[in-house]
C-alpha cells in the first residue's frame, strides 16, 4: 500500500473512533476493577489488564462499536476517482475496517503492556464465553482469537453500514441503522415464548459483539452468517443498481 | 402509484422504530408484571432502558426524518420545531407504551399517588407530567448537542454525543466508584424517581428537586443554543445535517 493511499484512509473520523475505542477500554477496567475481584490484587499485568479493558464485561464498547464501524466504513467507502469500479472501493473499504480495527485492539494490547508490564495471574472466575478453550489452554491466544473476532465482526458490519448507505442513499442511516439493529432488534423476539425466542436468537444479532454475553457458539455463528448474508445481499443490490457514496 | 426511494426509506424506517419500540417496552411490561396502565407509563417513562436506551436509539433512527426539516430553519423557527417535534416524539412513545400494555392485558387504572424517593409521594397525574417534560427536555438537548456538533465538526458524528451520554447515565458512577448520586447525570434529572448510583438506596434517600432538573435541562440546552447561534452568525454551514 503507498504512502498516499495510507494518508487517504487515515481521516479525523477514523483517529475519533480509535480514541473512542482507546479511551473506553480503558475507562471501563477502571470501572471493572471498582466492580470485580481483579481490583483486590496487587497487580494486574497485561493480559488480565486487557481482558478487564476490551474482552470482559464492556458494554459501552459493545454498544458503541457497531456505530463506530459504520463510521469508519463509510467514511472510507467514498468513490474518489469515477474510472475505479465501486465494488472494490466497497471491498476495500470493507477490508479496511476490519485492519482498523484488528490494530485498535492491538493498540489496547500495547498499551496494556506499556502500562502494566508483569505476568497475570489467572483467575477462577473469568467466564471467557466463546473460545473458552482456546482460554483455558493459552490466555495469550485467547486474547489474539479475540482481536481476529473482532476483525471479522467489524468485516461484517462495514458490510452492512455500506450496504444501507447505499440503498438508503444515506451515509448517516449507513452509520446509526447497523448499530441501532445491533441493538434493538433482539427485542422482536420478546413477544414470542422461550423456545422461539432462542431459535430467533440464532438469526437476529443479539449480544455479537460480546463474547461473553453466554450464547452458545452456534447461536453466534449463525448470527454472523445471518449479518454476512444480509450484507452480501445488500451491497449486491447496491452495486447492480449502481449506487455510490460520494 | 410510484413511491420515492426516500420516502419508502422513510417509511420503513419508521416502521422499523415502532415495532422494535413496542417489543421492548412490551418485554419489560412482561418483565415487571403490570396490569395497570398508568403504574406501567409512570415506571417506564422512569425506566434507565426507556430513557437510555429506546428513546436515544428511536431518536438515532429518526433523527434524519424528524429534524433534517427543522435544521434549515432560523434560530427562532428551531426551538418552536424542536420543542413540537420533541413533544410529539416523547406522546407518541406514550402511546405506544398504551398499546403494550392493553397488549398485555393491562386495561385497569390504579390512580393512587406513588412514592418518588423514600420520602416523597406525588399523584399519577404530576408524575406523568413532569416525565413528559423531562423527557421532552431530553430529546430537545439531544437536538442542539447533534446539530450543535455535526455543525462545529463539518462532519455527521454529532449522534456519538448521544452515545457518550448513555456511558454517563449508565457506567460514570461505576467508573469512577461513587457510590451515592451527586446529581450530576442526566438520567437523575430525567428519572422522576430516586436513581442509584453504585450503592443501593437505602432510606433515607431523596430525589433532587424536579425545578433543579428543569434548571439542569435548560441550562444544558442554552449553552448549546448559544454554541449554535455564535456558530451561525459566524456564517458556518454544514451540508452533512
Amino acid at each position: 500500500m503507498s504512502l498516499n493511499s495510507m494518508r487517504n484512509i487515515i481521516n479525523g473520523k477514523i483517529i475519533l473512533c480509535v480514541c473512542v475505542i482507546v479511551a473506553s477500554c480503558f475507562v471501563m477496567l477502571l470501572r471493572n476493577i471498582a466492580i470485580s475481584e481483579i481490583g483486590t490484587q496487587m497487580n494486574i499485568g497485561t493480559i488480565n489488564m486487557f481482558l478487564y479493558s476490551a474482552v470482559y464485561s464492556n458494554p459501552f464498547l459493545s454498544l458503541v462499536l457497531p456505530f463506530l464501524i459504520g463510521i469508519i466504513s463509510t467514511s472510507l467507502a467514498k468513490l474518489d476517482d469515477a474510472n475505479k469500479k465501486y465494488i472494490f472501493v466497497l471491498r476495500k473499504s470493507v477490508l479496511c475496517t476490519a485492519a482498523i480495527v484488528f490494530c485498535t485492539y492491538f493498540l489496547v494490547f500495547l498499551l496494556c503492556l506499556i502500562i502494566d508490564p508483569s505476568a497475570s495471574v489467572k483467575p477462577n472466575y473469568f467466564r471467557g464465553g466463546l473460545f473458552i478453550q482456546i482460554y483455558d489452554i493459552s490466555r495469550i491466544a485467547y486474547c489474539f482469537v479475540f482481536m481476529f473476532y473482532m476483525a471479522f465482526l467489524a468485516l461484517i458490519y462495514a458490510g452492512l453500514s455500506c450496504g444501507v448507505a447505499l440503498l438508503a442513499r444515506s451515509t448517516y442511516l449507513g452509520m446509526v441503522l447497523p448499530g441501532f439493529c445491533a441493538y434493538m432488534m433482539p427485542y422482536l423476539a420478546a413477544p414470542f415464548t422461550a423456545k422461539t425466542q432462542q431459535a430467533i436468537m440464532h438469526f437476529l444479532p443479539f449480544r455479537t459483539f460480546d463474547i461473553c454475553a453466554g450464547l452458545d457458539s452456534k447461536q453466534y455463528l449463525t448470527q454472523l452468517l445471518f449479518a454476512a448474508i444480509t450484507a452480501e445481499i445488500l451491497n449486491l443490490i447496491a452495486v447492480n443498481k449502481k449506487e455510490v457514496l460520494k | 402509484m410510484v413511491i420515492k426511494t426516500e420516502n419508502r426509506v422513510n417509511i420503513i424506517l419508521i416502521f422499523l422504530v415502532a415495532i422494535t419500540f413496542l417489543c421492548a417496552v412490551y418485554s419489560d411490561c412482561v418483565l415487571y408484571d403490570f396490569h395497570y396502565i398508568d403504574d406501567f407509563i409512570i415506571r417506564e417513562l422512569s425506566n434507565p432502558f426507556y430513557i437510555c436506551y429506546y428513546l436515544p436509539f428511536s431518536f438515532l433512527i429518526l433523527w434524519s426524518l424528524l429534524y433534517k426539516k427543522t435544521i434549515k430553519k432560523t434560530l427562532k423557527a428551531q426551538i418552536v420545531r424542536c420543542a413540537i417535534k420533541s413533544l410529539c416524539f416523547v406522546i407518541c412513545s406514550i402511546a405506544i407504551l398504551i398499546i403494550a400494555c392493553l397488549l398485555y392485558n393491562g386495561y385497569k387504572i390504579r390512580g393512587e399517588s406513588i412514592l418518588i424517593d423514600s420520602d416523597n409521594s406525588m399523584s399519577v397525574l404530576e408524575i406523568i407530567l413532569y416525565s413528559i417534560l423531562l423527557n421532552t427536555l431530553r430529546l430537545g438537548f439531544y437536538y442542539w448537542c447533534v446539530s450543535t456538533l455535526n455543525l462545529l465538526t463539518h462532519k455527521c458524528i454529532g449522534f456519538l454525543s448521544i452515545l457518550v451520554m448513555v456511558f454517563i447515565d449508565r457506567w460514570a458512577y461505576e467508573c469512577f466508584d461513587v457510590l451515592y448520586p451527586i446529581g450530576i447525570t442526566p438520567i437523575e434529572h430525567t428519572a422522576v424517581f430516586y436513581v442509584e448510583a453504585m450503592a443501593p438506596a437505602i432510606p433515607p434517600y431523596t430525589r433532587l428537586p424536579i425545578g433543579l432538573s428543569i434548571l439542569y435541562w435548560l441550562i444544558g440546552l442554552s449553552l448549546f443554543f448559544l454554541l449554535k447561534a455564535v456558530l451561525m452568525t459566524r456564517g458556518i454551514k454544514n451540508e452533512f445535517e
